[in-house]
């Protein structure tokens, strides 16, 4: 099929599209057809045909799911779509797609994905939620593995942001991305920064801190030469994220590039001083920081999550004194924890019984004396039921996946080009990472056999 | 318990007014000492004490007067004494101006006379004469109170010097001058280059001891600064020995006491104080210092801190104690709290509050403070007024952990993963990219 | 409609908040007469507050258009609720719930809302508290003190009329304690993986 005439109109495009079809199915001859499609010119996409039909209604879907998705994204980039009528055809697109068909052209598919969105706003009555759903399990087709990250992700997430609709992104966000193939999905490393930082959004949204942290995390130490504005936005936030967790700045991991640390101590001054504030426990000194801060917070948009700390900050205090007293009365804890005015005691009763509900501490309140007393206790947890032991298999289950997908990883990093040129350059300057040069087993896990290029021993405990 | 906010709380305490001592008298205490620290100490105390500033100024300048070329800090001295004077309302003090004006010559020439000299020996190339040249002209800088130039002449000496007896008075010449400089840095440097020298004497290691503790103590380092003072050889206190251009044997007994106090455990306290024969003689000599040790020792704390309370202000008056008595005092205090409660599993809050002479909401605070800072493993029980030990539950907190590390070997082996493979599809934050 | 009420009636309310996230996808799409805005999204709020899901509530009060909003009282009444919840303040939850007369299909929902935030302060309180005045007992229950002393008493918690405090009996939660056959399959898995490794 090489070296064919262009089709002049839709007519010879769609003869084109079934002629090329044939008994092997139709990956094989999609792959060919994509240098040919990418050269149509966008109006033969917008055509009708000769006998007045529209190649939308002419076209399975499934068989034909590669020049459907130029059809689609021609259509979605038209000045003046009709609306109702194309979403309906997208929607039903999503519902039946091949995906091998759909990865040779990522873009385009990236296009009817984005072009739905829009027309949802235009078309859905104040109301554009229709994407949503079709799009997140329109993903999780799209995508190789739920551990793919696609150029989609970021797309949708976003969209989940902006429609309120944050429950919705779960089901995608839900699986740790960990795999990336560029030429299936067409992906920039602003689509693993922004996938990321906007899950955070979403979790924080819904008060999911461990996780958001953990999604923050990944975009500062994103591999970088230099310092993306996303990573700074995500630093910002994961400072905030890291008080409401741990009281204090979370260690990041130490691959993160020191470009990135650099930045975010130039660029997040506020943020830095308002986090050793909160570290100091001072609620006083928390406050006025608070205020120094505020139009920087606001600016920033994270005016909300810094109002969060100033609540946690009394939690964060009551978790220290469980540390120190026994027992404390409503009336020293509201004292000791910064809380003012008359009702302070009242106040207080009313973190710890929130903490106590949240089993943030564990403790009880009695009202038997004149004023109210707390004792302290200790994790009730004995750790010795049966739950415990299937927490504790869960975990081994775990670990003991994700080390064989990083021997698996390992073996493959260690026979890349990439690594073994690295490692080349590496003998030519004497320094052998771990004493072992590329030829000694790629296989043995933390001794040396293949991370050192990329990651600095142990760094996957830090 | 080493306090990081130890050097802010020594400049809070720098411009501290004493009233009056407990216990001082100021001839006694100055007549241990000759020299520049005897002026040094006069003048510290007249700044600071206002009832024995006219006595304290006097005495300065009768040193200075008597054994020094120093005319221009004696004529400093005197009109700080006459401003104090004219204040009270008393007749002044009459400056001896022919004896400043002669010494303003006599100086001068010396100095002169000096220079020509050390021109001669280096001309001549004699390495001891020069040595010898060097070192005059430091003495006589010394002596005019000029610090920076004696230290660059005995400096100079270094490079003459042809015996190990020469290093050692080089050493010990420059040591002297830093501590009165406060170039503690220094002090240390030229404590090891002299420790270094052959067949050292056990008087001069005496003192470099000393003075490799005072510049521990300037650095709040009170723990290495007691085990110096602590094997500070007695020999110091004989006449041939005596360090009293630098400090007195009573002084050792003093710091080295509070040092140790604030620094050592209980059983270091009693093997390396209480029982070293060598410093007991010291003790001798500061008997409240022995008892204030041994009153720790047996657990008396009011006896301690009753004590400490009655010493206080004479410390404060201390030129190289001065600005640590906060520090030392805390740290003995929350020893005292700690070596208090470790041998029980409940203590009546109300008991130790009495023996602390504190009352029981203060005390409450302060133990709250030694457990936060991880000095008490304890918890209060503030209903019952009881200090209470901590529990260990070890089983328990081991499977916390592992369940913790589970999930975060999870997360950051999933991290590394994304990671590698982002690296190799090179997806790296650049520029040039989109 | 009828699915909706079948989900309350059998009391599904996992169920009733995913067919209505599914049902909100599709009258976006394709608006239907039938369903009043007030007889959809207000089971579908307080699906989210019946299975203690504020954020995704407050983020479907935000998402849903101005127009609905400003034209339903109820819907805001409801919202009203949600509110006092997020921010604890459980007093004026029941008093809400209580002080207006809610559409036949709110009703069932508003009041398993309040039993349920009842029960769940009952054990809250059965946990936190060794002694509690009464009165605040009336501010956690919103129900008369007559009331709530028979029905702690049902619970075992003790009364003390003369200072005015009940004694709330802890909850004993049974353990399961066993070692299987399984736990040690577990193990030799194990090992045999850092065998391997």
């Amino acid at each position: 099929m090489p070296n064919q005439n262009l089709p002049a109109n839709v007519d010879e495009l769609l003869q084109f599209i079934s002629m090329n079809i044939n008994s092997d199915g139709y990956e094989a001859v999609a792959k060919q057809m994509v240098p040919v499609l990418k050269q149509v010119p966008q109006q033969v996409f917008l055509q009708g045909t000769s006998d007045n039909r529209d190649p939308l209604d002419l076209l399975d879907q499934t068989l034909f799911s590669l020049p459907y998705t130029y059809f689609l994204a021609a259509r979605c980039q038209a000045d003046r779509p009709n609306a109702a009528r194309l979403i309906q055809y997208i929607l039903q697109f999503l519902t039946v797609f091949d995906a091998h068909q759909v990865r040779l052209a990522p873009d385009k598919f990236l296009q009817v994905s984005q072009g739905l969105c829009r027309l949802a706003t235009l078309y859905g009555n104040g109301n554009s939620v229709i994407a949503i759903k079709p799009l997140a399990s329109a993903l999780q087709r799209y995508a190789l593995t739920p551990n793919h990250l696609t150029n989609l992700h970021q797309m949708f997430i976003k969209e989940c942001l902006l429609l309120r609709c944050y429950k919705q992104a779960l089901p995608i966000l839900q699986n740790d991305i960990t795999e990336i193939d560029v030429p299936s999905t067409a992906i920039f490393y602003t689509d693993h920064l922004l996938y990321h930082y906007y899950g955070a959004m979403i979790y924080i949204g819904l008060k999911n801190y461990e996780r958001a942290l953990y999604f923050l995390k990944l975009v500062i130490s994103a591999p970088a030469n230099v310092t993306s504005q996303i990573q700074i936005e995500a630093y910002k936030k994961f400072t905030l994220v890291s008080l409401l967790l741990h009281g204090k700045i979370a260690q990041l991991p130490k691959y993160t590039a020191n470009v990135v640390f650099r930045s975010v101590k130039n660029q997040c001054q506020a943020y830095q001083d308002y986090a050793s504030a909160f570290e100091s426990l001072n609620v006083k000194r928390l406050r006025n920081e608070f205020t120094k801060w505020t139009d920087a917070f606001r600016k920033d948009k994270n005016l909300g999550l810094a109002k969060q700390t100033l609540d946690a900050i009394y939690r964060r205090n009551i978790q220290q004194l469980t540390q120190t007293y026994l027992t404390l009365s409503l009336a020293d804890i509201a004292d000791a924890v910064g809380l003012e005015g008359r009702d302070a005691p009242k106040m207080a009763e009313n973190y710890v019984l929130r903490m106590i509900e949240s089993r943030e501490i564990f403790a009880t309140i009695s009202h038997s004396h004149q004023n109210g007393m707390v004792s302290f206790h200790d994790n009730p947890d004995r750790y010795d039921t049966s739950l415990t032991i299937t927490q504790l298999e869960e975990q081994i289950n775990k670990a003991t996946t994700v080390s064989e997908r990083v021997i698996k990883t390992d073996r493959l990093v260690g026979c890349s080009k990439e690594y073994l040129q690295k490692s080349q350059h590496m003998l030519a300057g004497g320094a052998i990472p771990g004493g072992l040069g590329p030829g000694d087993d790629p296989d043995f896990l933390g001794g040396g056999g293949g991370y050192e290029n990329f990651i600095d021993d142990g760094k996957y405990f830090s | 318990m080493e306090d990081s906010n130890a050097n802010a709380k020594r400049k809070r305490t720098l411009d501290i007014v004493v009233d009056a001592p407990n216990n001082l008298d100021l001839d006694t205490y100055i007549s241990n000492y000759k020299g520049h620290t005897k002026v040094d100490r006069l003048l510290f105390i007249a700044k600071r004490c206002p009832s024995l500033q006219i006595d304290a100024y006097r005495l300065a300048l009768q040193e200075l007067r008597d054994h020094s070329l120093d005319h221009g800090r004696y004529i400093s001295a005197a009109t700080k004494l006459n401003e104090v004077l004219t204040a009270q309302g008393y007749p002044s003090f009459s400056i001896d101006n022919t004896w400043v004006d002669s010494t303003q010559k006599r100086a001068k020439s010396l100095l002169e006379r000096l220079e020509v000299e050390l021109k001669n020996y280096k001309n001549n190339l004699i390495k001891e004469s020069i040595r010898m040249g060097h070192n005059d002209l430091g003495d006589h800088y010394y002596n005019c109170g000029n610090l920076t130039n004696a230290l660059k002449c005995y400096s100079r000496t270094r490079d003459y010097c042809t015996t190990a007896k020469h290093v050692i008075e080089m050493c010990l010449n420059v040591i002297k001058v830093s501590i009165e400089l406060g170039n503690f840095s220094h002090v240390h440097s030229y404590v090891i280059k002299a420790e270094s020298t052959p067949d050292i004497q056990s008087a001069v290691q005496a003192k470099l001891k000393v003075a490799a503790a005072l510049a521990h103590l300037d650095n709040n380092k009170y723990k290495l600064a007691a085990r110096l003072f602590l094997e500070t050889s007695f020999e110091i206190s004989q006449p041939a020995n005596n360090y009293s251009e630098v400090i007195s044997s009573n002084d050792i007994a003093v710091y080295g006491g509070l040092c140790a106090l604030a620094s050592f455990d209980r059983s270091e306290l009693k093997s390396k104080v209480i029982d070293n024969a060598e410093f007991k003689q010291f003790l001798e000599l500061e008997p409240h210092i022995r008892e204030l040790i041994h009153g720790f020792y047996n657990s008396k704390y009011s006896v301690v801190l009753d004590i400490l309370d009655k010493w206080k202000n004479d410390y404060l008056l201390d030129l190289h104690l001065h600005s640590h008595v906060e520090n030392l005092y805390d740290n003995i205090r929350k020893k005292a709290l700690v070596q208090y409660f470790s041998p029980f599993l409940t203590v009546d809050m109300n008991k130790m509050a009495q023996s602390f002479g504190t009352n029981v909401p203060k005390l409450e605070r302060e133990l709250a403070k030694l457990i936060t800072e991880n000095h008490i493993q304890a918890r209060i029980d503030s209903h019952k007024k009881i200090l209470c030990a901590k529990q260990q539950d070890q089983r328990s907190g081991i499977f916390y952990k592992a369940l913790k590390m589970g999930d975060e070997f999870e997360q950051s082996t999933n991290a590394m993963l994304l990671r590698m493979n982002l690296l190799k599809a090179n997806l790296v934050v650049t520029t040039n990219q989109k | 409609m009828d699915t909706i009420r079948e989900h309350i009636e059998s009391r599904e309310y996992a169920a009733l908040v995913n067919f209505c996230e599914d049902l909100e996808l599709q009258l976006a799409l394709t608006p239907n007469t039938n369903i009043s805005p007030e007889d959809f999204y207000g089971p579908f709020l307080l699906g989210y507050l019946l299975e203690q899901d504020l954020p995704s509530a407050r983020f479907l009060w935000k998402r849903l258009p101005d127009a609905i909003k400003s034209s339903s009282k109820e819907l805001r009444a409801i919202w009203d609720v949600g509110a006092a919840l997020w921010q604890r303040d459980y007093e004026n939850v029941y008093e809400l719930i209580g002080s207006k007369t809610w559409n036949p299909i709110i009703a069932p929902l508003m009041e398993q809302l309040a039993e349920n935030l009842r029960e769940r302060m009952l054990n809250l309180l059965s946990e936190a508290y060794s002694s509690i005045v009464i009165d605040d007992v009336v501010k956690y229950l919103g129900l008369p003190r007559e009331k709530i002393l028979t029905i702690v008493e049902e619970r075992g918690w003790e009364a003390d009329l003369s200072s005015n405090t009940l004694q709330p009996k802890k909850i004993v939660q049974e353990v399961q304690q066993s070692t299987s056959l399984a736990n040690f399959s577990q193990l030799t898995d194990l090992v045999i993986h850092l065998e391997k490794s």
